[in-house]
């Protein structure tokens, strides 16, 4: 059983599916009170399509479009604005940090550059031999590799460090445990 | 953006899409295209708020004041997606009924619609150009007013929907949701608005009558 009060206002506004259509086109048939009120209903409805339209007053409406495009056009340019600021903070940033990697690159360069030149004038037979101990207390000689293991400055520091050891005198005397400085050049 | 631009490159801005014509608005405060809108849609807008409020300066107020929030809340609030109409009819329609329940504290409503004040006005602002013939145009102006005045004596709610209904065509799911009420009370608001208007309409021909018979 279809609920008259609404379907009826339905069917008028067209606003049924044709199969509920059909259905309540049926019941008017079987009920002619509901023909009769759905008939008074649209005739009433048909009145209200006379209902004028009102156009606004021109100088509001060119009031309205001014304000709205002014107020529009401003928004757009604070965008803008936003947006380029955020653009230069972007440049800025990017440039720090161009500055900051190109002095951090020319500053490492500079290390590589000593270490190349260590290299280099090695390779050139001018030889800077830099003592240093290993945790195991081992002196290395960096620079003195097996390439030139066998320069004069190197031997003359190995025969230097020669000097210091003491010889024993006394050949049945108690000497402590061989605790000694092995020296050594690098093991390569 | 660049279906926009294809759009208004080949295209005049009347044969745009509502929502066309709002990204442009919005991206580049294209003045042509939101003219375009306004003449759309500024006289069902416009109707439909002086239909409910029977006022011009107050229809003009409300009016002002719907575009004014169109165009500030259309970046915040309006979704591209939707129909543009819709949405600012939802804006015109509040702004009416903001109005109406802040006048109806101060004054009764069915008291507004005085027929011999308002009919400068309303001769004022019906649409140029429909009429014209001048007889017809008395008797087309006198059935407007009258039925003008019937629309008036309705409820606020069996008003909102006659009317947004009549100018907007809008369905009733869409009225429903923009009254806040299920689709079964719009529809019943519809149904006893037009019984209302029934009503008025049978105790205006006795009147008619009475006249005619003295």
């Amino acid at each position: 059983m279809l609920n008259t009060d609404e379907v009826c206002i339905r069917y008028l506004m067209r606003e049924m599916d044709p199969a509920e259509e059909i259905e309540f086109e049926r019941e008017m048939v079987n009920d002619q009170n509901l023909l009769i009120e759905v008939e008074s209903l649209r005739r009433t409805y048909q009145k209200l399509g006379k209902l004028p339209l009102f156009d606004p007053p021109k100088s509001l409406v060119d009031v309205i479009k001014a304000k709205a495009v002014a107020e529009q056009s401003a928004r757009v340019n604070r965008t803008k604005i936003l947006v380029l600021n955020f653009a230069k903070a972007v440049a800025s940033i990017a440039a720090a940090l161009l500055v900051v990697s190109t002095a951090y690159y020319f500053y490492s360069g500079i290390d590589n550059q000593s270490v190349d030149q260590i290299i280099n004038s090695q390779s050139n037979g001018i030889i800077s031999v830099e003592p240093w101990v290993d945790r195991n207390e081992v002196i290395q000689f960096v620079g003195t590799t097996s390439q030139q293991s066998n320069s004069t400055t190197m031997d003359a520091e190995v025969l230097q460090s020669f000097d210091k050891l003491k010889l024993i005198n006394s050949k049945t005397g108690f000497s402590a445990p061989n605790r000694r400085v092995v020296l050594t050049s690098t093991s390569q | 953006m660049d279906f926009v631009k294809r759009n208004t490159g080949n295209k005049k801005y009347t044969d745009l899409k509502d929502q066309d014509l709002v990204k442009q608005f919005r991206r580049k405060a294209d003045e042509s295209a939101f003219n375009e809108l306004m003449n759309r849609h500024q006289t069902k807008v416009y109707s439909y708020i002086y239909s409910m409020v029977n006022n011009p300066e107050t229809a003009n107020d409300i009016f002002q004041e719907t575009f004014t929030k169109v165009v500030t809340k259309m970046d915040d609030t309006y979704n591209e997606q939707g129909k543009w109409i819709a949405w600012v009819m939802r804006i015109a329609h509040n702004a009416t009924i903001d109005h109406i329940r802040k006048q109806k504290r101060y004054i009764d409503v069915n008291s507004w619609y005085s027929e011999e004040d308002s009919k400068a006005d309303y001769f004022d602002r019906l649409q140029d150009g429909s009429i014209v013939d001048a007889d017809d145009q008395m008797i087309e102006n006198e059935t407007n007013i009258s039925l003008m005045s019937h629309i008036t004596k309705l409820p606020e709610e069996q008003r909102t929907v006659v009317l947004l209904r009549h100018y907007y065509e809008m369905p009733f799911k869409e009225i429903a949701e923009l009254t806040n009420v299920s689709i079964n009370t719009a529809l019943g608001r519809m149904r006893y608005a037009l019984i209302n208007l029934r009503k008025h309409f049978d105790e205006e021909r006795q009147q008619e009558l009475k006249h005619a018979k003295h």
